[in-house]
């Protein structure tokens, strides 16, 4: 398990350290300054490296360094999900951007955090929510001291992502269903893998312990209902929750029922893989001319989406060889730029209307080289963002909050697809 | 340059602050497009016909070409702007000259395609010197200069093709200034390194000759590095040059005759005298040749006049380069003698060992770590130098306690070079007294040292016994196994004296006390399971006492220990009635031990006495025959893995001692005799099977018709011509019949010539071949020759042949030779019949197969079994010299050319081992339409002593073992 956390500036100097068992030393700081930040590996290299039997692995925060160091074959996945779960946790105590002078400020409230979160290496309850019961230092600071007893049973008791007793002015529930499209495309324009993998993500105020009970568009929870005037659900493939959620319900009969934590939460994750509709369509015409030194590029890019809706912060990046000298392009729309470190032109489109029709031509000069290489051709890559459609199809039908003093809640919904890894082979 | 390019500068140190990776490379990458886009500018109008942009300054290309050079430096890939840096290398001002070399020198390698016209503009560079020595030579020079730096950096093969010859031309050429010389010289050396045949040393010798009368000690310095170089690979070539640099090194060292510019502190350039010394030593021989023509003798007596002056002159002296310098000489003079050997003068060596002697007690450390290695080389030498070494003994010993390691180390050597016979009890015991306070890092190397010396050197096996006992108590840790084994081995195998007995006492003392090391118990456990017997009788050492002192360190050992305590208390049980109580509940517990091998033996043990009679018990228990001495020990093998074959060390620790051969001389008479004994039964058993096997094999070949006396020539010819590709098969007055054959996996082509020897015409010669079923034949011939009728046949007439050509197949493993029998007729009218065989036999079709030894040893084991294996003694022939390594090596290429199998390197334990592989191939079909192949195995052992080889073959058909034994046995009795 983890035997140490620690936490560095960007020189590599130790901010926080915290030994759990003692099978390593604090000289293992330096050998991460020495090894890893010295040697400018961060970024390049997998986050996970291994000095003299022990497993260094990190992930950073703005310019600190967040290192778990241990002994044993842990499982990485728990390890890191620890580390972002820690970062978040200061985040919500010390604020969204945080920085060295804020750590080196709040000391004591990071080592309580430490010593709570974790016990001889292995990870404890790192629920925000329940943490600001009982450590209330920084930005978070409670009302009323809870009863000992009180909390004990919190911790311990059944559902411990919620306390009993909060209360809200207005009863207000947010969903957000966040989609991103992964999608490759053959330069022939065959289908080589396409799916949408989503995150339905709450934010909840509402007052006491109340009921929720939530449905989508789901294929078979509608043709259950058999109600024929209804349009075809979607096929959802899989789908995982959070642990409120009751899954023995779930498994009856497919009902989403749950009490949610106070706050932002994410409610459920699924993939679509049939029927999804392309938001853009890519028709790139790349030529390398005879004598070898120039190449041209044209691109066409059209949106399928309904004229009401827009595309914002498209980008499409057109690979380019390494040797490119220089570069001629014309865009209908947009700005594209070639730029050097990516090695690529990278055409930028801050609003993409619906229905619509965007070309670019570039004429590439390249520059002859010593050893003829022939060029790899890597895919066209794009990023977009589309609120308000999704392209599984998905809706949410209805969210319905149960509580016992009956109070109303407001509900929000906002759908946004948005660009996972969108390419075209050329 | 700093002060010219802000942006190169810029650049660099934009670079150096970069926080990360990423942002270096991607500083790098803007860079690297903007590079292009400047070069790039001018490529569609204004661009030389080279594809280097015109429209760029000097200042921006020479700024542009630094960046692309610092940026390859930091190890990116830059492949673009060769045409620029061909530019700047055409360029007449030497700024952008510099620069293009540089640039060249760095971005391009030796096999890019571009190589031609880079080829041409540093021809141009290269021969200008030549064509015009004006004004600007030095300029001129410079260019030269360049072009050969980069010549040599770049040395692709293309390049040293196109420009090997203007390079030498340099060299040699008259009018080249000093300094062209000296580059050229290296730049060849370069050269050379690369691709050795450059030229042919015979004809470039003379014109280093011509190059060694330079009066400039530059090129001299230079030159000599280039000969050193050619001379390691050919030797012989340069020898005429000795002369030359004996005359030059008289020139330095006697006379003193050297530039200002070249005295380094006093003493005169040092690095030519050591290049000089070095080229020397490459011939050890040139004081040893008698028959030398007077010039050469001239040359040695001023060398050894040299090498004497060197020795003399030398001294420790107050400034610190001066006497490095004079010290570097002088050690590589102490080199030389090393390197004559004995051959040298004897004077030499004592003064030299005199001069170390005195080295090895200055305060300086480097000094006396060279001193000390030197005189280790020094004593390696046979003849008298170690007795001048002794004097030093003392000295020695102190560098031992010395504050730095490695002469530490060194010193340890030297004192295990001059450990002999007088002196190794004292420097033994000083040895083991040092290790106790002798630092971790070198405890494992004297404890393994020690125990070579006292196994060598112990004229009392008593005291190796002790000695070794002291090394464990005093370090144990790093007694490694080998060394207690061989205490082991020794033991057992000097049953004479009192050794068993005092060994088996003094152990038993050893492992008395309740603490004692691991090591101990181990040889403690071992020696009283075999030898304690030999001491029960003795007060306190009964069998129950020795049980009890084995058996406390029961609990503090590990399994490996434990297994052994586990054979020793089965013998001591066997042995004492009293101790099987106490042995069977150890036993009881360890049946379910975790560990397999003590649950394995324990379970054995107690179960043997049921399972078995009492004498067979008895049988079981008795002490261990005695080891086989290897011809390297398991200690020697170590120290050469530590330190290579030629070390100084190895040498004299593979070189067996006055002691350790009287020991083995006594051991071996006394077993020797009931061995042979044995054997030469053993072999006569064998031999006369081999006798009746042959005469069986005799009756197949001689027929009437051949006269007996030609029979063993004729059985040799057959023989031979198995592992031969030609040769004649018979022969006699009327007619010669020669064969040629040769195969290609499964299928053969012989070619058989029948030639009339006689003066008058042969009549009616037929020739027929019994078919066979593994053999698939097709016979063409001379016109009747294959005719089988009588009065038929073609006629030969006197001094021509006649020619049968035979395609052959194998369809199955066999193990006889196909039958021919040939007929004629002579002008007498008299009558011949020869029945003869025709060799093609199983070896023919096989294809050696390389295998690894671990490959090897598998399948070796795989093929176990009766049906599988054939295995035969044979004696070497009685004609034949000594079985040895140069014997070895014939068998050896018996066994791959003539048998056609692999050798199988690295599986043979020892050189009197050879293995092969080979797969015999047959012309048949597998139910899938494969060719049926059989594997074959085949090992030769040799016995050096009884004169004797055992062939074992092992293959996957018996036919095929049997087949190839045959062949190997009979090749190996020709050999």
């Amino acid at each position: 398990m983890i035997s140490m956390i620690l936490v560095l500036n960007h020189k590599g100097d130790v901010m926080i350290s915290r030994q759990y068992r003692d099978d390593v030393s604090r000289a293992a700081a330096d050998s991460f300054r020495l090894q890893v930040i010295a040697a400018k590996e961060t970024g390049t290299q997998a986050p996970v490296k291994r000095i003299e039997n022990c497993s260094f692995l990190y992930t950073r925060h703005l310019n600190m360094y967040f290192v778990a160091i241990t002994r044993a074959n842990v499982n990485p996945a728990l390890v890191f999900e620890y580390l972002f779960q820690k970062i978040t946790i200061l985040k919500a105590y010390l604020g969204e951007e945080f920085d060295d002078n804020s750590i080196r400020n709040n000391m004591t409230l990071i080592y309580e955090l430490m010593d709570e979160t974790m016990d001889y290496g292995y990870p404890q309850n790192c629920a925000v929510d329940v943490l600001r019961l009982y450590i209330n230092l920084g930005n978070i600071r409670q009302q009323d001291e809870p009863d000992a007893s009180e909390l004990t049973s919190q911790i311990t008791g059944a559902i411990d992502w919620r306390r009993e007793g909060i209360r809200h002015k207005r009863n207000e529930v947010y969903i957000d269903v966040l989609e991103s499209i992964n999608l490759l495309m053959s330069s022939q324009g065959d289908i080589l893998r396409m799916e949408v993998t989503a995150q339905v993500q709450m934010n909840t105020k509402l007052t006491g312990m109340p009921e929720c009970k939530f449905g989508l568009n789901d294929k078979l929870v509608i043709e259950k209902e058999a109600s024929s005037n209804r349009k075809p659900g979607v096929e959802i493939d899989d789908c995982t929750f959070h642990r409120c959620v009751r899954l023995g319900k779930f498994d009856a009969d497919r009902t989403i029922t749950f009490i949610p934590p106070d706050g932002e939460f994410e409610l459920m994750r699924y993939r679509v893989t049939d029927n999804i509709n392309l938001p853009f369509k890519i028709i790139p015409a790349v030529r390398e001319m005879q004598d070898q030194n120039r190449v041209s590029i044209n691109l066409k890019a059209i949106s399928t989406y309904n004229t009401r809706l827009f595309a914002t912060h498209v980008v499409i990046k057109i690979p380019v060889p390494k040797n490119t000298a220089k570069t001629k392009i014309k865009t209908s729309f947009g700005r594209a730029k070639y730029e050097p470190e990516q090695s690529a032109i990278i055409w930028r489109i801050k609003k993409f209307p619906g229905k619509a029709e965007c070309m670019i031509g570039a004429d590439i000069d390249l520059m002859p080289t010593t050893r003829n290489k022939a060029w790899v051709r890597p895919p066209i890559n794009v990023d977009f963002q589309v609120p308000m459609f999704t392209s599984s199809g998905v809706n949410v039908r209805f969210l319905r909050v149960y509580d016992k003093s009956g109070y109303n809640t407001n509900r929000w919904v906002r759908y946004i697809t948005k660009a996972g890894g969108y390419q075209i082979r050329i | 340059m700093a002060s010219q390019a802000k942006g190169l500068q810029n650049f660099i140190s934009d670079l150096r602050n970069a926080k990360s990776k990423e942002e270096e490379s991607s500083r790098v990458e803007r860079e690297l497009a903007k590079i292009r886009r400047k070069f790039a500018s001018g490529l569609s109008s204004k661009s030389n016909e080279d594809g280097s942009n015109t429209s760029l300054s000097s200042y921006q290309r020479k700024k542009y070409v630094w960046k692309l050079v610092y940026i390859h430096v930091l190890g990116y890939e830059v492949d673009f702007g060769h045409s620029e840096v061909l530019t700047l290398v055409k360029s007449n001002k030497f700024s952008e000259k510099q620069v293009g070399y540089v640039a060249l020198s760095l971005l391009l390698r030796g096999s890019d395609p571009l190589m031609n016209s880079v080829v041409n503009s540093i021809r141009s560079d290269l021969v200008a010197g030549g064509a015009s020595k004006g004004s600007n030579s030095v300029q001129i020079d410079t260019a030269q200069s360049l072009a050969l730096c980069s010549i040599a950096n770049i040395s692709g093969l293309e390049l040293i093709q196109a420009l090997h010859v203007e390079v030498q031309h340099n060299l040699v050429s008259k009018t080249s200034s000093p300094n062209v010389k000296k580059k050229s010289a290296l730049c060849l050396l370069r050269l050379v390194r690369t691709s050795p045949n450059l030229f042919a040393g015979r004809e470039f010798a003379p014109h280093i000759a011509q190059l060694l009368q330079d009066r400039h000690l530059g090129v001299l310095t230079s030159t000599m590095s280039l000969l050193n170089g050619l001379a390691v690979q050919h030797p012989t070539e340069y020898e005429t040059l000795i002369p030359y640099v004996v005359h030059i090194l008289g020139m330095l060292v006697i006379k003193k005759a050297c530039g200002k510019e070249y005295l380094y502190y006093k003493t005169p350039s040092p690095w030519l005298q050591i290049k000089l010394l070095k080229f020397l030593q490459l011939y050890p021989n040139i004081l040893a040749e008698k028959d030398a023509n007077p010039s050469s003798k001239a040359s040695t007596a001023q060398l050894t006049q040299v090498v004497q002056k060197i020795l003399t002159e030398t001294d420790v002296s107050d400034s610190i380069n001066k006497s490095n310098a004079d010290h570097a000489i002088l050690f590589e003079a102490v080199n030389l003698i090393v390197c004559w050997g004995p051959s040298g003068p004897t004077q030499l060596r004592e003064a030299a060992m005199k001069l170390l002697g005195k080295f090895i007690s200055v305060r300086e450390p480097n000094i006396r770590y060279l001193a000390l290695m030197t005189m280790a080389k020094l004593a390696q030498l046979d003849t008298g130098s170690a007795e001048g070494v002794k004097k030093h003994q003392t000295t020695v010993l102190v560098s031992l306690k010395d504050a730095d390691i490695s002469v530490r180390r060194r010193a340890l050597d030297l004192l295990f070079v001059m450990c002999d016979s007088d002196n190794a009890e004292m420097i033994v015991d000083e040895l083991v007294n040092h290790l106790v306070l002798a630092d971790a890092a070198i405890r494992e190397e004297m404890v393994l040292k020690i125990a070579i010396l006292a196994e060598k050197y112990a004229t009392d096996l008593r005291w190796y016994v002790d000695t070794i006992l002291k090394l464990i108590s005093i370090s144990g840790d790093h007694v490694s196994d080998p060394i207690w084994h061989r205490v082991v081995q020794i033991v057992t195998n000097h049953p004479q004296g009192d050794l068993q007995a005092y060994a088996a006492a003094t152990l038993l003392v050893a492992a008395s006390p309740r603490r004692c090391h691991e090591t101990a118990v181990r040889v403690a456990a071992y020696v009283l399971g075999e030898f304690g017997f030999l001491i029960a009788e003795r007060p306190g050492m009964s069998g129950e006492e020795q049980f009890r002192i084995l058996h406390q360190h029961w609990h503090s050992s590990d399994e490996t220990t434990r297994a052994i305590l586990i054979s020793t208390y089965a013998k001591l049980a066997n042995l004492y009635e009293e101790c099987r109580p106490l042995v069977a509940p150890v036993f009881a517990r360890c049946k379910n031990s975790v560990d397999v091998e003590i649950q394995q033996r324990s379970a054995e043990y107690a179960a043997m006495r049921e399972a078995f009679s009492p004498e067979a018990v008895e049988d079981l228990l008795r002490e261990m025959p005695p080891f086989e001495d290897k011809e390297q020990t398991a200690l020697e093998l170590r120290l050469k893995d530590k330190e290579g074959e030629d070390s100084a060390t190895f040498v004299k620790a593979a070189r067996p001692s006055v002691e350790q051969r009287q020991r083995a001389a006594q051991a071996a008479a006394a077993a020797r005799e009931v061995e042979e004994e044995a054997q030469r039964q053993h072999y006569e058993e064998e031999g006369g099977e081999e006798d009746y096997d042959e005469e069986d094999r005799l009756q197949d070949l001689a027929p009437v018709g051949i006269p007996k006396e030609i029979i063993p020539a004729m059985r040799k010819a057959f023989s031979n011509l198995c592992t031969c590709p030609s040769g004649v098969l018979f022969e006699n007055n009327f007619i010669q019949i020669g064969l040629k054959h040769d195969y290609q996996a499964a299928q053969g082509r012989i070619t058989v010539f029948f030639g009339n020897v006689t003066s008058n015409l042969l009549k009616h010669v037929r020739i027929s071949i019994d078919d066979c079923d593994h053999l698939r034949m097709q016979k063409q011939g001379t016109e009747g020759l294959l005719d089988d009728e009588e009065g038929g046949g073609c006629s030969v007439a006197a001094r021509t042949q006649a020619k049968l050509l035979i395609l052959v197949e194998t369809l199955a493993p066999f193990d006889d030779a196909p039958a021919m029998r040939v007929k004629f007729e002579t002008t007498e009218g008299i009558k011949h019949e020869y029945p003869l065989r025709l060799p093609i036999v199983a070896t023919c079709f096989m294809e050696p197969v390389e295998l690894a030894s671990g490959a090897f040893m598998q399948r070796w084991k795989s093929l176990e079994g009766q049906e599988r294996e054939c295995q035969e003694i044979v004696k070497a022939p009685q004609s034949a010299p000594e079985i040895d390594e140069e014997y070895m090596e014939k068998i050896r290429s018996i066994i791959t050319d003539g048998l056609h199998f692999g050798h199988c390197q690295g599986c043979d334990p020892t050189p009197w081992t050879i293995s092969g592989a080979a797969t015999y191939r047959t012309g048949s079909k597998d139910k899938n339409g494969n060719n049926i192949n059989v594997g074959c195995l085949v090992r030769v052992e040799a016995n050096p002593q009884a004169r004797a080889f055992r062939v074992t073959t092992r293959t996957l058909h018996p036919l095929c073992s049997k087949a190839v034994k045959n062949v190997a046995l009979v090749s190996i009795k020709l050999a």
